[in-house]
């Protein structure tokens, strides 16, 4: 198949999920529902007012309320944004993949399950997955293309976690490992990396960086589920 | 836990965390169509992982990106724009604006839909164009496709499938993206040929792609439209669910 169209897929997040992973809803980003970007930054520490919230939201939008859709964009976007400028690295490609991704979500909105739940992590899926897809095709596309290095986190990154229950057994996981396999796992969610991006730019050898990986989230898992 | 499914629980975490590229991530794709415990488990390494998009701070887009995104979505109520206009003129697709009128709601609810339709126009051409490219080597004689077309949300967004029409009126629907469909759900395909306003149903399609002939009153140039059913697909004739993908087959011969 081309792969210069497979890439523009969008995997959605599987509807037939089970119902108990509710309990690993996130909330973090809920906040007061209208549209004020000044409002963005605050976060709920009630996750499950949040994530009904998101989800009657999603909810409207497959029956075509378009209300609903754009308190869904005032209550989200600045979020997605910031996640899709992230990864993207570049403010075009992520004003793409933020636009792709609300077009998603209101095109398939029918798709999200409201038995499921985790809307705030379905949203974040769509839109990683979109910038992660625009911004391999753009290296792909143009051999030697560079995108702008990325600052480092700030060292209280971890703490940002902490505005849910979920986050908070993340980060107590996160901080279980040692902070250069933690910093891997960072790294690769915010910033996209691939395994050979995060090869380069921690100088070390790639095999090490896909074992460390894979026994990072070995140990994230056990350490959630215990 | 055994072996495999360890294996495929980390297959799935790498693929969540973004580490995989290229063929690796397009192969984990593919697998998680058939695959129903590859799908779960992404699924919850999905909300395993989802508290770490905290650590990125939100940065408000652009202040142009809602009208973009109503404009992409045909919620926009603003009269066509110029770029849209003359190429909706210009297609030959019936009187959708009576269609609307008389279905009222759902995909058929008109405007967004038809301007969308007019808008893919670029796009297909765009698509057909870089499939022309990657579809060498050429395949058997008997196979080449005469026609081809992406379908893609009718209101903008990726491409789901592609179609691939042959001269005997074969059409092999084949996707792109990892389609999810929800338990009790099918997708129905529907051609509507040019200059027609009721589409023909072409019968339920497997989310992994199909096979379909054209019945010998349908023809090209026509729309080819995935729309979301009940299972068992629509019971009326017509599409009871939104259309999900759209694209547009010009003449197979």
């Amino acid at each position: 198949m081309a792969s210069a169209l497979t890439g523009t897929g969008v995997r959605l997040a599987s509807p037939s999920q089970p119902r108990n992973m509710r309990s690993r809803q996130s909330a973090r980003h809920v906040r007061a529902i209208q549209g004020c970007p000044s409002l963005l930054t605050q976060r709920s520490g009630s996750r499950d007012d949040s994530d009904m919230e998101l989800t009657m939201l999603l909810t409207r939008c497959a029956s075509g309320d378009r209300a609903a859709f754009r308190a869904l964009y005032d209550n989200q976007s600045a979020r997605l944004h910031g996640l899709a400028l992230r990864i993207t690295r570049d403010p075009g490609l992520a004003a793409d993949a933020t636009h792709d991704a609300f077009v998603q979500v209101w095109n398939q909105a029918v798709r999200f399950d409201p038995e499921r739940g985790a809307a705030g992590a379905w949203l974040t899926s769509i839109v990683r997955y979109r910038a992660l897809d625009i911004t391999r095709r753009r290296v792909r596309e143009r051999p030697g293309y560079e995108p702008p290095e990325q600052e480092d986190d700030s060292p209280d990154a971890l703490a940002q976690l902490v505005t849910s229950a979920e986050g908070a057994a993340l980060r107590q996981c996160l901080e279980e490992l040692e902070p250069d396999r933690r910093s891997l796992l960072m790294m690769a969610y915010a910033d996209g990396l691939s395994h050979s991006e995060l090869a380069e730019k921690t100088a070390t050898p790639l095999g090490t960086i896909k074992s460390w990986i894979r026994r990072s989230l070995a140990s994230l898992k056990r350490c959630l589920e215990s | 836990m055994s072996d495999t499914g360890d294996e495929r629980d980390l297959l799935a975490a790498e693929y969540v965390l973004g580490v995989l590229a290229g063929t690796e991530r397009e192969e984990v794709i593919r697998r998680a169509d058939r695959d129903d415990a590859l799908n779960r488990a992404i699924g919850a390494w999905e909300i395993r992982l989802a508290p770490m998009a905290a650590i990125v701070p939100p940065v408000a887009p652009p202040a142009d990106l809602w009208p973009r995104v109503e404009q992409s979505c045909g919620l926009t109520a603003a009269p066509l724009t110029p770029k849209a206009a003359p190429l909706r003129a210009s297609e030959p697709l019936g009187s959708p604006t009576r269609l609307g009128r008389s279905r009222g709601r759902g995909f058929w609810n008109a405007v967004g839909f038809w301007r969308g339709m007019t808008g893919l126009g670029f796009g297909l051409a765009a698509a057909i164009a870089i499939l022309a490219v990657v579809n060498r080597p050429a395949p058997p004689a008997a196979e080449i496709p005469v026609a081809s077309a992406v379908l893609a949300p009718p209101k903008g967004g990726a491409p789901a499938f592609v179609a691939e029409a042959a001269p005997d009126k074969r059409i092999v629907l084949k996707p792109l993206e990892r389609v999810a469909l929800a338990q009790g759900k099918d997708l129905e395909l529907w051609a509507l040929p040019d200059g027609e306003t009721v589409p023909k149903a072409l019968g339920v399609i497997s989310k992994v792609g199909q096979t379909v002939t054209l019945p010998a009153s349908v023809h090209a140039p026509m729309q080819l439209m995935v729309s979301l059913e009940q299972k068992g697909g629509s019971t009326t004739g017509l599409p009871q669910g939104p259309v999900l993908w759209a694209g547009h087959i010009s003449a197979l011969d």
